[in-house]
């Protein structure tokens, strides 16, 4: 942190002009700067919730990632996440967020960016729940048990129940043949 | 004193994960009408006040009080589609 005293410069304009996309919101969830490169794919979204950005199945993952940064009980999370760019189409990015702190107290969130893929990703069966979409969509990066329950703050015995569920709600038999049919293929 | 009608009476907490939500539940809020969010948003605790205009006063005070014994720093909550935080006394802890 001291280099970038020792260095100077304005860091403020460097993040306007960076290609990454960046933003911040506040203590209570509301967009309060994004930069240019936000701006050209989402919009100018400033002054709405962040959750008003992400596709519907990713709310209550969003909701709980920010209340663990307000809560202390975890500063910095790199996640990947379905966003609703200004088109209204889907965008799956990786978001590296870090907690902001002043005087003890959390005051919002910076956060990144990166890996962005702009064509549009397939939404997800209707009538998956929310926590059903989301160990689909770990099941499609090959997460194993052990780190679905991890990403999601869960046991592995309550991952291993949803994944039955999904399964079942998706009338396959195996993890494999979910992601088929998530994917649009047919299984036999 | 009558409440504002056009006010929501309902109250929701937003929680780090569902075990939070449980342990505010069951330590806290048993004696209030309150319960997890139903489908998939189990980690989203409602309230509904009670038909006095201090119970709002009274269940953030309790409230702030889980959150202390619990070493969470902060809550955020929604009430009337405002988001809040509700801070805990002193900050507590360091992140972990």
């Amino acid at each position: 942190m001291s280099g970038i005293h020792e260095v100077g410069g304005d860091l403020h304009n460097a993040l306007e002009d960076v290609s990454v996309p960046t933003y911040l919101v506040d203590r209570t969830g509301i967009i309060r700067w994004i930069n240019p490169a936000a701006e050209r794919l989402f919009g100018n979204v400033v002054g709405r919730l962040n959750t008003s950005v992400v596709a519907p199945e990713e709310t209550r993952r969003t909701r709980e990632t920010f209340a663990r940064k307000l809560a202390g009980t975890e500063k910095v999370t790199d996640t990947e996440v379905v966003l609703i760019d200004a088109a209204g189409d889907r965008v799956r990015v990786e978001i590296s967020a870090v907690a902001l702190i002043e005087d003890h107290r959390f005051v919002g969130v910076f956060g990144q960016l990166s890996d962005v893929e702009r064509e549009a990703v397939q939404a997800p069966p209707p009538h998956l729940t929310p926590r059903q979409v989301e160990v689909l969509r770990l099941l499609q990066r090959g997460a194993s048990t052990e780190q679905m329950a991890q990403e999601l703050h869960l046991s592995t015995q309550t991952v291993r129940n949803h994944i039955r569920h999904l399964m079942s709600a998706l009338g396959v038999h195996t993890r494999l043949e979910a992601v088929a049919v998530a994917s649009g293929a047919h299984v036999a | 004193m009558q409440l504002d009608a056009s006010l929501d009476e309902i109250v929701l907490f937003d929680l780090p994960s569902k075990y939070f939500a449980e342990q505010l539940l069951l330590s806290t809020l048993s004696e209030r009408v309150a319960w997890l969010q139903i489908g998939d948003e189990a980690s989203i605790v409602g309230v509904l006040l009670a038909p006095d205009s201090l119970d709002l006063a009274r269940l953030l005070r309790e409230v702030q009080d889980w959150l202390e014994s619990s070493a969470l720093l902060a809550l955020r909550f929604e009430l009337d589609g405002r988001m809040y935080v509700l801070e805990a006394p002193l900050p507590v802890l360091a992140y972990a």
